[in-house]
């Protein structure tokens, strides 16, 4: 594999974050294969359009090269500025479509169809003019034009290459004296809110198999409504739950988890892709998961590192568990091994050494939540899949990808090497990504990301601090538009402020903003109204960012599941009773938060435990009152309760019986 | 088969006139003769010449009188309207001469009559349904009324035919003594026998007595289960059934259906009669049979001939339902997989895919498919009210797959029984299927359909 040279391993320290490097290329070797291949068809194209301009002449040869020469243009030359103006308008919508669907054909046939069309009339009547006039000046109009363009093209690059790799030294000066804070790893004290948001949770899982209500729809392909990541989002949030509050109760919330990796299966979540691959790759296969579309095998395949990781459940490392059916009644059928597999093959084929989401189109974000998956696989399963591709994936990302002042690009043709903002993330570059950050594959470049990012965020959340009295921030934040602008909520610069103060390890203004935010967001609704003011992305990342102590999700992936210690709430009724919280601080006790799941209070419950000291004694106590048991030989014992109000207990060893 | 049926002697008689018809009218009136001759293969393209307008309103309403005819077999209407346009096509259309200048210019309109319109017709009609499906926003359109409904509780909401279905199907799932007198209720609603009436009034002048007297196989297999009439509904029905070339009465006059007569066959089993169930399966085996993954939409009793292609929910809810009394074995069910797994990923969006996927569960509870099964369990069936009713059915069926079996079997499409005595020992007693199922039963029992 070839060796890492625009970023060597400059870290002072373990503890000192990567430098950036002080002579970065202006383009990886792929990316430059791509763009001269691309430059030479352009200039081979320029050629014949000067032959048939200069060397042939003529009205048609004319139109027709000064066509080649600039988009449209020939329309000047047949004096249809009109039909000049509406081509630029196609070429416009090209272009999107270009990014949005991957019709990689649109632009070249925009261009060669105005040509054609303006060869058509040469001789044919005119707006305005004389049939038959040509306007001669067209021709240098034409080359000023595409001349203005690629210089425009080129000289921005070239002005964002060198404003950041001015900042360079100033960088790595900050870099060396970096001051990371420490992760929060304290676990917060539960509140109703949270309750609301397991309910509705629990409500979402447990809806019928096909039922996706509760989510916003619209359309699949780029906007803020894709079903796939607000299932992601939502999977990951409950996975955090489970692992961190309910670990020594987990029958329900596993049930739930599996049962919302199986909704990513719905045909209306992964449909979108077969219109992709046909668009952009002329390719009819509708298989979700065999080629390309990272954003849905790498996403699902992290989706499920973190449901084993919290619950432990092996139903997805069988085969066939995850059945993707078309509408013919083609089914393809993938696990979690399978899953991974392919997004390997994938990085394997990819020349770049990223994979596309849509057709052409590799996303950093994609590739970092793929590289995830194959990490929470080899963790989960004991694989060495990521090893197998990291030095090449690291290569890209540092050659191909980064850009001097230690931000990556958000996307890059596969075809063409280019790049440009899409507006999806502020100046279409990024320190860090994905739901890691890098923590787990790139520890190195976590640590120089998060430095990088706290330049931005640690003064703007230390004014944020000083506000907090009483354990709550008392803002009033303005409702701004979600992701793709799908709607307004009140609840998206909560989380902003959320997400900064857990960046620069803020715990007393992680909780204020906690508690403010559902103070201001709550809307009081029940499922499937939600409970906060929110999109449903929207209320996964607040979900995430409340429930990420003491395990986010990245370290969640690299722990792994690991079996709960002392006393497990094995079964209750589970539709009577709401289990918010059940952990074990010290592997022998129980901490067990309960309430009523619906609106009427439960008279009599029974909660079985397992997981017990056989022939020991243990007492249940709390609100006021005390049930002692003693466990049989099999390490188990029931108690029977009523439960008419939220009810925090505590399930302690006494002495043996 | 009884020995009244001469289904060769008709054919040969209409293959007869339709050569000798056209002959007739080209020998006997030269040009006019052609024009008719021509107007005979497209009603209206005889008065195409001078008459442009009627011979659109000929072609227009050929195409209702055909449509019409498959719906409620209104026979005579298109007759009617091909003879009345030939007959302008004769008489307005005089002129130019078209005579035929050899015998070959014959040779295109030699064969011509009705039937090759009525192709067109049932294609094209079948073609614009399954394209104007596709299209944008049409399911979405198509479904709202279904999207509004919640099961059996809406049952009053579907039209008489599909409402009769679905009570037939509640009884053989086993309805009990209250939704018993509900399900009578909802056939007791004018709507059912007025249908009954205007079918039998416009296809055969039934303008008075009882409308069920005869045909409507859906509407009389319900009412002869529920009801306080129900027995003699059930007695008439089966004398109706003894007499009819199918050996179940037909939907509409001459049109026999497939899940109607599955539905009636069923209805008339439950009396313990093995003959209409013996009948019907010897008419799965044959005129019904299984041909390319499809089985017939219908059966025109006077010529005996299978037309179209049944609609998957039905295809799959008859012989579902088939299989289940014995009257078939499993060669529908590869044919229909796919179809069916094609719906389940739908959902239930569309009444047809609601029903398709209920209908596929009825199978399950016969063939060993346990991915399938897996994904035919992922779409909650609760809209259609006859799609939650074949789901019932299907419900029961798992849990005890014996519960319509008779004691008629089924008869090999490749080996059609002639008579009662080449009928093999009937099935007792189904072994179950499905893989949710707790019966240690894994395998074929004696005397298991299963081939």
């Amino acid at each position: 594999m070839t060796t890492i040279t625009t970023s060597p391993p400059t870290a002072p320290s373990a503890e000192r974050p990567l430098l950036l490097p002080e002579s970065p290329p202006r383009l990886g070797p792929e990316s430059r294969r791509l763009l001269g291949r691309l430059a030479i068809v352009l200039s081979v194209w320029q050629i014949i359009a000067a032959v048939l301009i200069f060397g042939v002449g003529g009205d048609t040869a004319t139109a027709a090269g000064t066509s080649m020469v600039f988009p449209g243009a020939g329309f000047l030359f047949v004096a249809a500025p009109i039909l000049f103006a509406l081509s630029l308008v196609a070429l416009l919508i090209a272009l999107v479509l270009w990014w949005g669907v991957s019709a990689h054909v649109a632009i070249p046939i925009v261009w060669t169809a105005a040509g054609a069309v303006a060869i058509a009339l040469v001789d044919g009547p005119r707006w305005f003019v004389d049939r038959g006039t040509t306007w001669g000046w067209a021709v240098p109009v034409a080359y000023a034009c595409a001349v203005a363009t690629v210089g425009w093209m080129l000289w921005r690059v070239e002005q964002a290459y060198r404003r950041k790799l001015a900042k360079v030294p100033a960088l790595n000066e900050y870099l060396l004296h970096a001051d990371l804070p420490e992760r929060i790893t304290s676990r917060r004290a539960l509140d109703d809110m949270d309750a609301e948001l397991l309910r509705w949770a629990y409500a979402f899982a447990f809806q019928p198999e096909d039922g996706l209500d509760g989510l916003d729809w619209g359309e699949q392909f780029h906007g803020g409504t894709q079903l796939r990541y607000q299932l992601n989002s939502l999977t990951w949030a409950m996975s955090l739950y489970a692992a961190n509050h309910l670990a020594n109760a987990p029958a329900q919330i596993t049930t739930a988890l599996e049962t919302m990796v199986r909704k990513h299966t719905d045909l209306r979540v992964w449909k979108y892709w077969r219109t992709l691959n046909l668009v952009g790759n002329f390719d009819p296969n509708p298989d979700p998961i065999r080629r390309d579309n990272i954003m849905f095998s790498a996403f699902l395949g992290d989706v499920i590192n973190s449901v084993e990781a919290a619950t432990g459940t092996e139903v997805f490392d069988q085969p066939g568990s995850l059945e993707f059916v078309w509408t013919d009644g083609r089914t393809f059928s993938y696990d979690h091994h399978s899953l991974a597999a392919a997004v390997q093959a994938n990085f394997e084929r990819s020349r770049l050494g990223f994979f596309p989401c849509e057709p052409g189109w590799s996303f950093t974000v994609c590739n970092v939540m793929g590289a995830q998956a194959l990490h929470g696989h080899d963790v989960a399963h004991g694989t060495a899949q990521w090893p197998q591709i990291r030095d090449r994936w690291q290569q890209t990302l540092e050659q191909e990808y980064l850009t001097p002042d230690g931000s990556y690009a958000h996307i890059r043709s596969n075809h063409v090497g280019l790049s440009w903002d899409t507006g999806e993330v502020p100046g279409g570059h990024y320190f860090a990504n994905g739901t890691h950050r890098f923590v787990d594959i790139l520890p190195a470049h976590a640590e120089r990301a998060k430095a990088l990012d706290l330049r931005g965020a640690a003064p703007k959340m230390a004014a944020l601090s000083s506000m907090v009295h009483d354990g709550r921030l008392d803002l009033d934040l303005p409702a701004e538009l979600e992701r793709h602008r799908t709607r307004r909520s009140t609840l998206l610069p909560w989380i902003k402020v959320i997400g900064g103060a857990r960046m620069v390890g803020d715990e007393s203004l992680v909780d204020a903003a906690i508690r403010s935010s559902a103070e201001k967001c709550a809307t009081g609704a029940s499922w499937p109204e939600r409970p906060v003011d929110a999109s449903a992305s929207g209320l996964g990342s607040y979900m995430l960012l409340r429930w990420s102590a003491p395990l986010d999700l990245a370290h969640l992936n690299m722990r792994g599941f690991v079996a709960p210690v002392g006393p497990v709430l094995a079964d209750t009724d589970w539709e009577a009773v709401l289990v918010t919280e059940a952990v074990s601080d010290d592997g022998e006790s129980l901490r067990l938060s309960l309430r009523p799941a619906g609106d009427t209070a439960v008279d009599q419950i029974g909660l079985e435990f397992d997981s017990l000291v056989p022939g020991t004694t243990y007492v249940l106590e709390g609100a006021g009152a005390v049930e002692t048991v003693v466990a049989d030989d099999a390490g188990r014992a029931t108690v029977t309760i009523a439960v008419g109000a939220p009810l925090h207990l505590r399930l302690t060893a006494g002495s043996a019986a | 088969m009884t020995g009244r049926r001469r289904p060769p002697v008709r054919r040969a008689l209409a293959l007869a006139l339709s050569l000798l018809i056209p002959a007739g009218l080209v020998l006997g009136f030269e040009g006019a003769g052609v024009r008719m001759t021509r107007n005979l293969l497209l009603p209206g393209i005889g008065l195409i010449d001078g008459h442009l307008v009627v011979a659109a309103l000929a072609l227009a309403g050929a195409i209702a009188a055909i449509v019409m005819w498959l719906a409620w077999g209104v026979d005579w209407l298109p007759i009617a309207v091909v003879a009345a346009s030939t007959i302008a096509a004769g008489v307005l259309t005089p002129g130019a001469s078209t005579s035929p200048s050899s015998a070959t210019d014959l040779v295109p309109v030699a064969a011509a009559h009705e039937f090759p319109l009525v192709v067109l017709v049932v294609g094209v009609v079948a073609w614009v349904r399954n394209r104007a499906a596709r299209l944008p926003g049409a399911r979405h359109l198509a479904a709202r009324r279904t999207r509004s409904m919640e099961g059996l509780s809406d049952l009053p909401r579907l039209g008489p035919v599909d409402r009769s279905r679905a009570v037939t199907i509640c009884v053989l799932a086993g309805a009990d003594a209250h939704e018993r007198t509900m399900l009578s209720s909802t056939l007791q609603v004018p709507d059912v026998a007025r249908r009954a009436r205007l079918v039998g009034g416009w296809a055969r002048a039934r303008l008075a007595g009882d409308p069920f007297r005869v045909d409507h196989a859906h509407a009389r297999a319900a009412l002869a289960l529920v009801g306080d009439h129900a027995e003699d509904h059930l007695a008439r029905l089966a004398a109706d059934a003894v007499n009819a070339p199918a050996g179940v009465p037909a939907s509409e006059p001459t049109w026999v259906r497939p899940l109607d007569a599955t539905l009636a066959a069923a209805a008339l089993a439950r009396s313990g009669s093995p003959g209409p169930g013996l009948r019907w399966s010897e008419m799965l085996a044959g005129p019904f049979a299984l041909r390319r993954g499809h089985r017939p939409a219908c059966w025109w009793t006077p010529l005996e001939v299978p037309i179209g292609s049944a609609s998957v929910w039905e295809h799959t809810a008859s012989t579902g339902i088939a299989r289940a009394h014995g009257w078939c074995t499993d060669d529908d069910w590869p044919a229909l997989r796919a179809r069916c797994l094609g719906a389940a990923a739908r959902g239930i969006a569309s009444p047809d895919d609601e029903r398709t996927i209920a209908a596929a569960r009825i199978w399950l509870a016969f063939v060993d498919d346990e991915q399938a099964a897996r994904i035919l369990s992922r779409p909650t069936v609760r809209r259609d009210p006859l799609a939650v009713a074949l789901d019932r059915l299907a419900g029961r069926l798992v849990t005890t797959p014996s519960l319509l079996a008779t004691s008629t079997c089924c008869v090999s499409s490749a080996s059609s029984a002639s008579s009662p005595q080449d009928v093999p020992e009937p099935s007792q007693q189904d072994s179950p299927r499905h893989p949710q199922q707790d019966s240690p039963q894994d395998s074929p029992q004696e005397g298991d359909l299963v081939p």
